[in-house]
């Protein structure tokens, strides 16, 4: 089944030595990241080898209670890494986005294995968990930016908010505006990602499927539908995140509270 | 509509704005607020509004309490007009019709002929309606934001600062129109000279 040629030790050796080329060029350029970058590399080698372990026993027992167990830990990594790359409170925020990419993310992504999975393999670790990985990895970029848009245009336009309560708007007509903004802030990079891809640059999973041995007419049949099951769960997460929150970002008159931003 | 308030203190943080104030206003009343930077007359319409919880005290208006659940329903009996108008995207025209899409104020009217009526009175241009609010100036801005709170046709018109940037010659107008409003109760905070209004209260006294 595997028809990708391994790489030796000895090749992902060479890889880090070429690491050495851009240390070299921020040590003599004094970018003052190099202990940075360093971390970064070792953060990303020490992450994804545990995952790698994990997976092997993942995929051995694939459990269908034990991949959506992943699924729902992924969400909750996803939650807290959208709400720490924001200025948003993760206090206030993190259970809104949980709830918000678990919905989304699940509802787009058992949809997705529902069209080109036999029923008995919708649970399936090779799907569940890879896709689902994709797809949370993409959703919290765009919750990102349509959440931190929405509440920091609302905390600078706070004029235009409390103009629209004046003069007798609803707390949702008042926020239309807002979400507006947000929603297309969200979905702008998406959108400019599917008009050139292809053209500009080879998607990920298509590549890594073609490696695998995939055929490229089944390569980009999956990058077609995973492109549109992402900008989907971008949409339903950014609706749902900004739905979700609102009950705690606001008192009962419709104020936007001070603590919903880490550094108020 | 008549307005109450009762024995309010608003702090913030160290700063006390309120101590122990009351108010009161029979309905059809024009007040004008008075009193120096920070004395608290924003403070006080935003009070009325809802936009301030004050931390002591209770607030009336129509002879109903001011609260969360009250507060929605009784800022559509209020009309408001802040000192700039927010900075918003699109034609006066647009901004209009944004606040007359609010279901509260569907009813309204918003007919061309009673706005064009309003930016005759205030010497505002039929075309000036298709202009972008950001590029009007800021009198101009103040008078399409009086215009906008009087085509609500509310009790209640809460004014502040309305003619600041205004003309002294269109000042007069706005304030003669304001002035004939006699089945309107009228909150104006100003530091212009020249308004009338049927009580006064200055903010000074009670920081002093």
């Amino acid at each position: 089944m595997d028809q990708s040629v391994p790489i030796s030790l000895w090749a992902m050796a060479a890889f880090y030595a070429l690491l050495l080329i851009p240390a070299g060029l921020i040590w003599y350029f004094r970018l003052g990241m190099l202990r940075r970058m360093a971390v970064a590399v070792v953060r990303m080698t020490v992450q994804l080898t545990l995952v790698g372990v994990l997976l092997i026993y993942w995929f051995r027992w694939d459990n269908m209670w034990l991949n959506l167990l992943w699924v729902v830990a992924m969400v909750g990594f996803a939650a807290s890494s959208a709400v720490q790359n924001s200025a948003l409170r993760l206090r206030v925020f993190f259970v809104p986005i949980f709830l918000a990419l678990l919905v989304s993310g699940l509802g787009v992504l058992l949809f997705f294995n529902v069209l080109i999975l036999p029923v008995s393999d919708i649970f399936s670790a090779q799907y569940l968990i890879i896709i689902g990985g994709m797809l949370l990895g993409n959703a919290l970029k765009g919750i990102v930016v349509g959440l931190s848009d929405f509440y920091q245009r609302l905390q600078d336009q706070q004029e235009a908010y409390r103009y629209y309560l004046a003069a007798g708007a609803s707390r949702w007509e008042a926020l239309i505006p807002f979400f507006r903004n947000s929603l297309q802030a969200a979905l702008n990079p998406s959108v400019a990602s599917m008009a050139t891809m292809g053209v500009v640059f080879l998607p990920g999973m298509m590549t890594g499927q073609i490696i695998g041995g995939a055929t490229p007419d089944t390569a980009i049949r999956y990058q077609l539908a995973i492109m549109i099951v992402i900008f989907v769960c971008i949409a339903l997460s950014v609706v749902l995140g900004v739905a979700f929150s609102l009950g705690r970002s606001f008192d009962a008159y419709g104020n936007l509270r001070g603590e919903v931003f880490r550094s108020a | 509509m008549e307005v109450r308030l009762e024995h309010i203190t608003v702090r913030f943080g160290q700063k006390t704005v309120f101590d122990d104030f009351s108010l009161h206003l029979a309905t059809h009343t024009h007040l004008l607020v008075q009193g120096p930077s920070g004395s608290g007359k924003s403070t006080l319409l935003r009070l009325l509004l809802g936009f301030c919880v004050p931390d002591e005290g209770r607030i009336h208006i129509g002879g109903k309490p001011l609260n969360a659940q009250t507060v929605w329903s009784l800022r559509q009996s209020v009309a408001y007009v802040p000192q700039q108008l927010p900075r918003v995207e699109g034609t006066a025209r647009q901004l209009l019709e944004q606040v007359h899409q609010f279901e509260a104020n569907q009813r309204a009217d918003f007919s061309e002929q009673t706005i064009l009526s309003h930016f005759g009175r205030f010497g505002l241009q039929p075309g000036q309606l298709e202009q972008p609010v950001r590029e009007l100036s800021g009198g101009e801005q103040q008078r399409l934001a009086l215009t906008g709170a009087l085509l609500l046709n509310r009790p209640l018109l809460l004014l502040d600062e309305a003619t600041s940037a205004v003309d002294a010659e269109r000042k007069a107008q706005m304030m003669d129109y304001i002035s004939s409003l006699k089945d309107k109760t009228v909150i104006i905070v100003a530091h212009d000279p020249g308004w009338r209004a049927g009580q006064t209260l200055d903010l000074t006294s009670t920081h002093s």
